[in-house]
């Protein structure tokens, strides 16, 4: 069973799940690391502004651009 | 002809390591074009902001962040570079996520996964010393706690978080050292086998 706990002298609030003890705020923490993982592979990174004026029509090939790597 | 001193054979190693013009890219990869490439690089600017905040903050001394609000200020930009401000460990987990996730071990990469996975613990060992040297309760509380499991594990006697100088070493000296020595090896094993790419994806040619 889930309970949230205040711990006395202002420490914060717990959460409390068998095993499990956790500070509201680390929780809080790793949530926003997950929506933040999820929301950078997602999130379309910007081009260059050369590479964005010579993007070939919607449908055209794309040219290759895997170029060396270092 | 082979090196005959040894400052031939360093530098012949240097100029293996990382051949003349290519310390730094000019060019990556098109599948580098993601967000989740970023967070190595923003986990190594932390690292700058947490270096430079550390190297103030010992130049003051142990009273002035506690005695002058211009030195907690600048305690508080070292504690929040590592938990949030600057996203120290937050960048930094993010970045191993993305890179456990697409097995960046591949392609003869072990050595640069397994510096990262040094980096992090030597990281942790790094911020748990910071945590012992606030001259705080917050500091006593820990040290107390972490005191029993450390003498648990038998290494009490050579790492005693009761002892503050010992731990201030350790913080200000020996771990940030390992750690950038770590990651500098980890950027360089990254510049030479070159960025993994996503699983399926054809590896480009050097």
């Amino acid at each position: 069973m889930v309970s949230l706990v205040a711990a006395e002298g202002g420490a914060g609030a717990y959460l409390d799940w068998g095993v499990v003890h956790i500070s509201i705020a680390n929780l809080l923490i790793i949530l926003l690391m997950i929506v933040v993982f999820f929301a950078v592979l997602l999130i379309p990174f910007p081009k260059p502004p050369s590479e964005r004026a010579t993007d070939p029509p919607r449908g055209a090939e794309a040219p290759d651009r895997a170029g060396v790597d270092r | 002809m082979s090196s005959t001193t040894w400052t031939e054979r360093v530098r012949a190693r240097i100029e293996h390591t990382v051949p003349p013009g290519e310390a730094l890219p000019d060019h990556q990869p098109a599948y580098v074009s993601s967000w989740i490439y970023v967070f190595g690089v923003l986990t190594l600017a932390a690292f700058v902001v947490i270096v430079v905040t550390g190297c103030v903050l010992s130049l003051g001394g142990v009273d002035w962040r506690h005695t002058s609000t211009t030195g907690h200020f600048v305690n508080s930009l070292h504690l929040w570079s590592v938990e949030l401000f600057f996203f120290f460990f937050f960048f930094m987990v993010i970045h191993l996520w993305g890179k456990f996730w697409m097995a960046a071990w591949r392609g003869g990469r072990a050595l640069t996964w397994v510096t990262g996975v040094v980096a992090f613990l030597a990281s942790i060992a790094t911020a748990f010393t910071g945590y012992l040297i606030q001259t705080n309760f917050d500091s006593q509380w820990i040290s107390t706690q972490a005191k029993d499991g450390l003498n648990s594990v038998g290494i009490g006697a050579y790492f005693n978080v009761l002892n503050t100088a010992q731990m201030v070493l350790f913080h200000v000296v020996l771990l940030p050292i390992a750690v950038g020595l770590i990651a500098v090896v980890h950027v360089i094993l990254v510049r030479r086998k070159g960025v993994v790419p996503p699983i399926d994806a054809q590896e480009p040619v050097a």
